[in-house]
């Protein structure tokens, strides 16, 4: 392939491998990751990769946090799929606490969920997209995401950082008009969907740049900790929304999008056929939801109404507690996974009775897919790194935490 | 000695245990308001009821002694009932006063509401008003409305001070504390009233509204205000210490202290001598240690004429090291005392000596002869036999006219060196004042009037630049070629111990 | 699910064994640390459970007890779908475990953030230094010990301290002039 068209000009010229610094802020990354590559002419030989610029201290700032007020770091974990990171997290506590949550409660963070992970790949597609050279495609992604997160702004208040999910439920309902605003969303993320696909799929250019680069073998990737769509991509039907249901996907039919080649053009379709199958999802939970309440009553987690609060002595002592003191969680350790956009996204929450958290480990998808990045560059051309780096979609908030 | 089952757990007790004592000693919280250690036990407020097997009546365990053979559940569905009904009883008249109250967050309703009640309120007409802030003392104000009557407030009055102020007026619903007319709560112990009260009915005058308490952090320390050493929780924030709590201690102080030594947190932040200061120009350690240096070591050669002030304010490393360096560095024979001068005392906790460390300081200046009496020290200034002073702490232990007399006749000394917290008279005089630390910026020992040692915990950084008296000692001593090392403060305290027999009879460490 | 994965762990190194349990549904087991690499070989080799897939490695400091770190490793088989939970108590003062950089690719950088977050070196790791922060950075910050305010040491640039500003300014005062714009 590349190799045999270098080869004999090798044998001629005496070089020495150039490193080069593809430095944290590069245009065509789209996050703060510093690759030293050694090439020899265009080709990567060896790559190191550092990460970290973005670090913020994710876990230490959660020990000195209520469990409440872990929620607006969460969202700046993967920040273009917040509410899977909210919601991934109200599990775990809840899980710790022993409490359930309303019906409707998880049927709209089913919902919501899948609202992210449509603005997540419609984020990587169209920025994969753009790095090709493909502005058009971004545009038409971005319009996706931009009609997502009006509906998300809806709901939660905000576009990007929401803080939606609370321990025992949510911050708020729906909104009234919620299912008639999805009714035209969805005609236009299909018409996207169907655009980009023209665009994009056949594309000359993008198949040559995308077929057979960044390949992930079945073995490598189980080995070196891929989930999600990177996984999958392989071959490998890993996915813990089906393999462990959660929330509502135990009662809602979708398909599991599986490549063969674990190629960048596999993410890049298996992507593209999530962004169908989340709408197919939302359609579904939108139909056979019921009205009810949206928060638990446990009287250790659920805040009273707010005229309580106001009127009654137990209601203030019990929303001053609860906010001041942080909900009490039982001490004891859990781990708790769900499907983020990128992969299993794993909450490790230990408490020590108190209603600050003792430690939280977040097992994020994007700082292991750097961990064996090297592999898919090296051997490969420097120009494969670019969409290579798209389609795995590293996320730097959840890769740096 | 009879045995007992609680929830399930058998335990031996002593006779005469209360079942709530029993069932604190086998691990099971009882939740009471009314009872207190140190009080005689009414069985008032019905929170501690428990269930007793062979009774056909929920008994209130803080009264109820333990018989051999008694099985007793603190968690049944019975009790659990009745923990609820008690609660909402109380809450029914209770103020929303959380967002204004000065107990939130140490009060025990919120508390036992959040663990034994939790349900919502059953009440549909007005609550009883009654008057909010009554200066029931001089140092206490009363809220009748979020009072429980408890009467743990009477109790202490009654029990603790003897003093007798206090008492319940009206009835049902309109019953609330007062004095007695004609008198106020004004005993010298009075808030510790706020310390017990379970609520925020009484609250102390001088902390109202300072500081939410998530927000205080707690060190174990000792009260300075005199001699009997009580000991305290000490509660800063942001590196400022808001109040003094007491802090148990059977051999000291029980669970009370008076109200003058509460009051003693604000000399920490008032007047601090931060900035080392030489002759009223402000400099840093590493200038003044050498100017320090150079004068000392002239005024030393003067033999014969330096004296020495130590301050029974310092604690027993402070003292060691000071004796080291008047004895080795400076060479002085003339060690003189200071401190506060005596005050009012009584025959509780009060004590006439104003100051922490006495015994320490008799105890490391132990030989024959070596302390001298302040009054002495003026007349040695007057009279030209000192003609050059280093003074530990700003405190004199003379009446006024002879503290004024003190301070002019500091205008005959060549050299006034200074080592204290506080500005003032003295500092402005010194030709060298250095900044020293409080007792909440160090850690260290005070040994009471009992010959108790008691180890207090440092609280945060010293503040601007001041250091700790014994570093402060090392860093002159080193500026004058001598060598005093020691990095840490319980490295002093093993030599101190180890060096004065006398301090065998002083070591035993207080309970915790 | 059930308990068969701790009876596996216990049927083959029982003496390694010190607790088990099965609290919220997450199977647990604590370990000796000496052969915790050959449990988790054989629990990622053998038919019976097939723990292809190295989840977490992640660390916990319990500050007041004595041992005071435990190492947690997450083990999960994609065909069996079970998770073992595989802890490893760690003394303070002897504070290292053997590496299992060979079982699963992304072990290494796992370990790696274990060293640089809380300080537990990992014996026969090939490339133990920090992931997420600089290689100057002084302490292990989630350590319960580690000051979240506490401030780093300034880094001397290049040996000596380079002040930009200075340097731009001298470039601009010697670079000839040409023809600039003076309105």
């Amino acid at each position: 392939m590349a190799e045999d068209i270098y080869k004999p000009i090798d044998q001629d010229i005496h070089s020495e491998p150039m490193i080069l610094q593809m430095g944290p802020s590069h245009p065509a990354t789209h996050g703060t990751v510093r690759f030293t590559l050694t090439l020899e002419g265009e080709k990567v030989i060896k790559c190191e990769t550092e990460v970290g610029y973005l670090h913020r201290g994710f876990e230490k700032e959660c020990e000195e946090a209520t469990w409440t007020q872990v929620f607006p770091y969460t969202d700046r974990l993967n920040y273009v799929s917040p509410l899977l990171n909210n919601f991934g997290y109200a599990l775990a506590v809840e899980r710790l606490l022993g409490i359930e949550v309303p019906e409707r409660c998880d049927w709209i963070r089913t919902i919501m969920g899948e609202l992210s992970r449509l603005s997540d790949h419609l984020t990587c597609i169209g920025a994969g997209g753009l790095e090709l050279g493909a502005m058009t495609a971004f545009l038409y992604a971005i319009e996706g995401r931009e009609l997502v997160w009006d509906l998300i702004e809806q709901v939660t208040g905000a576009r990007l950082t929401v803080s939606y999910g609370r321990i025992g439920g949510l911050k708020d309902d729906l909104t009234p008009d919620f299912a008639e605003r999805w009714a035209y969303t969805r005609e236009r993320l299909i018409e996207i969907h169907e655009t980009t696909h023209k665009l994009l799929t056949r594309n000359r250019i993008f198949l040559d740049r995308m077929e057979g680069t960044g390949v992930i073998t079945p073995e490598m990737g189980v080995s070196y900790g891929y989930t999600g769509v990177c996984l999958r991509s392989t071959g490998v039907a890993y996915d813990v929304r089906k393999d462990h249901p959660y929330f509502k996907y135990g009662e809602v039919d979708f398909d599991v999008p599986v490549g063969k080649h674990g190629d960048n053009m596999d993410r890049y379709l298996c992507r593209m056929e999530e962004l169908v199958q989340s709408i197919r999802i939302i359609d579904q939970c939108l139909a056979k939801m019921k009205p009810g309440p949206i928060n638990t009553d446990d009287p250790r987690v659920a805040l009273p109404s707010k005229d309580k609060v106001y009127n009654t002595i137990e209601g203030m002592i019990s929303h001053f507690k609860i906010i001041f003191e942080g909900v009490q969680v039982p001490a004891g350790e859990v781990y708790s996974y769900t499907e983020g956009g990128n992969g299993e996204l794993g909450f490790y929450i230990v408490s020590n009775g108190t209603g600050k958290p003792w430690k939280i480990h977040v097992r994020s998808p994007s700082l292991i897919v750097m961990g064996g990045i090297h592999k898919l560059f090296e051997g490969g051309l420097l120009a494969d790194i670019i969409p290579t780096f798209d389609t795995v979609n590293m996320i730097g908030g959840e890769c740096d935490k | 000695m009879p045995k007992v089952t609680i929830n399930g757990t058998e335990i031996e007790v002593e006779k005469g245990t209360t079942i709530l004592r029993a069932a604190a000693q086998a691990g099971y919280e009882v939740p009471h308001f009314c009872y207190h250690p140190a009080l005689s036990i009414p069985a008032n407020c019905r929170m501690c009821l428990v269930e007793v097997e062979g009774s056909w009546k929920l008994q209130p365990s803080c009264y109820s002694q333990v018989s051999d053979g008694m099985v007793v559940n603190t968690k049944s569905e019975r009790v659990i009932k009745a923990q609820k009904a008690v609660l909402e009883f109380i809450l029914i008249n209770h103020p929303v006063d959380c967002p204004i109250c000065d107990q939130a967050g140490e009060c025990k309703l919120q508390d036992y509401y959040m663990a034994y009640d939790a349900q919502e309120s059953r009440l549909r007409t007005e609550k009883t008003a009654k008057v909010k802030v009554f200066p029931i003392g001089p140092e206490v104000l009363y809220d009748g409305e979020r009072c429980i009557l408890c009467t743990r407030c009477v109790r202490f009055c009654e029990e603790i001070t003897g003093t007798n102020e206090l008492t319940i007026i009206q009835r049902g619903d309109a019953a609330e504390i007062r004095p007695f007319p004609g008198r106020s709560l004004d005993n010298p112990y009075s808030v510790c009233t706020a310390d017990i009260c379970p609520v925020g009915a009484l609250t102390s005058r001088d902390f109202r509204f300072k500081c939410r308490v998530w927000l205080l952090s707690s060190t174990d320390s000792v009260c300075t205000g005199c001699s009997n050493g009580c000991n305290i929780h000490l509660e800063h924030f942001r590196n400022e210490v808001q109040r003094y709590r007491p802090r148990f201690n059977p051999d000291v102080n029980d669970y009370w202290m008076c109200d003058a030594g509460r009051l003693t947190y604000k000399a920490i932040h008032t007047d601090r001598l931060t900035r080392p200061m030489s002759n009223g120009a402000e400099l840093n350690w590493h200038g003044v240690s050498g100017t320090a240096a150079d004068k000392l070591g002239r005024a030393i050669e003067d033999k014969g004429t330096f004296g020495f002030v130590v301050s029974p304010q310092a604690s027993c490393e402070d003292l060691f090291l000071a004796r080291r360096f008047a004895k080795e560095v400076l060479g002085t024979e003339r060690i003189y005392v200071g401190g506060n001068p005596d005050g009012f005392e009584d025959d509780f906790l009060i004590k006439a000596d104003k100051n922490p460390n006495t015994r320490g300081l008799q105890t490391i200046f132990g030989h024959e002869g070596e302390l001298r009496d302040f009054g002495a020290l003026i007349d040695d200034i007057e009279s030209g036999a000192v003609t050059s002073l280093y003074m530990m702490e700003t405190q004199i232990p003379v009446a006024t006219e002879e503290s004024a007399r003190f301070v002019s006749a500091l205008d005959k000394l060549d050299l006034f060196v200074l080592q204290a917290q506080h500005h003032g008279e003295l500092s402005t005089k010194a030709h060298i004042a250095l900044p020293a630390c409080s007792h909440a910026e160090t850690e260290g020992t005070f040994v009471n009037f009992d010959g108790i040692a008691q180890e207090f915990d440092r609280a945060f950084a010293p503040l601007g630049e001041s250091l700790p008296h014994w570093q402060i000692f090392m860093r002159l001593a080193r500026a004058m070629n001598h060598k005093l090392t020691y990095t840490f403060v319980h490295q002093i305290r093993k030599e101190m111990f180890e060096d004065s027999a006398a301090t065998e009879e002083a070591s035993q460490t207080p309970a915790e | 699910m059930a308990k068969k994965l701790i009876d596996f762990v216990k049927k083959h190194f029982g003496d390694e064994v010190l607790d088990a349990h099965s609290r919220l549904g997450n199977d647990t087991v604590v370990v000796e640390r000496g052969r915790v690499a050959d449990i988790i070989a054989r629990l990622r080799d053998d038919d019976a459970t097939q723990m292809n897939m190295l989840r977490a490695i992640t660390c916990v400091d319990y500050l007041h007890r004595e041992p005071r770190f435990e190492v947690v490793y997450i083990l999960y088989s994609i065909a069996k779908k079970h998770m073992l939970t595989v802890r490893v108590v760690v003394p303070e003062d002897d504070c290292n475990v053997p590496t299992i950089e060979h079982l699963y690719g992304c072990a290494a950088w796992m370990e790696r953030e274990v060293w640089d977050m809380y300080g537990v070196t990992f014996e026969g790791h090939s490339d133990l230094r920090r992931v997420l922060l600089y290689e100057e950075f002084e302490g292990h910050p989630l350590r319960k010990d580690y000051a979240k305010q506490a401030s780093q040491p300034r880094l001397e640039l290049l040996g000596k301290e380079r002040d930009s500003v200075e340097e731009f300014n001298r470039y601009v005062k010697d670079k000839p002039s040409e023809g600039s714009r003076q309105a």
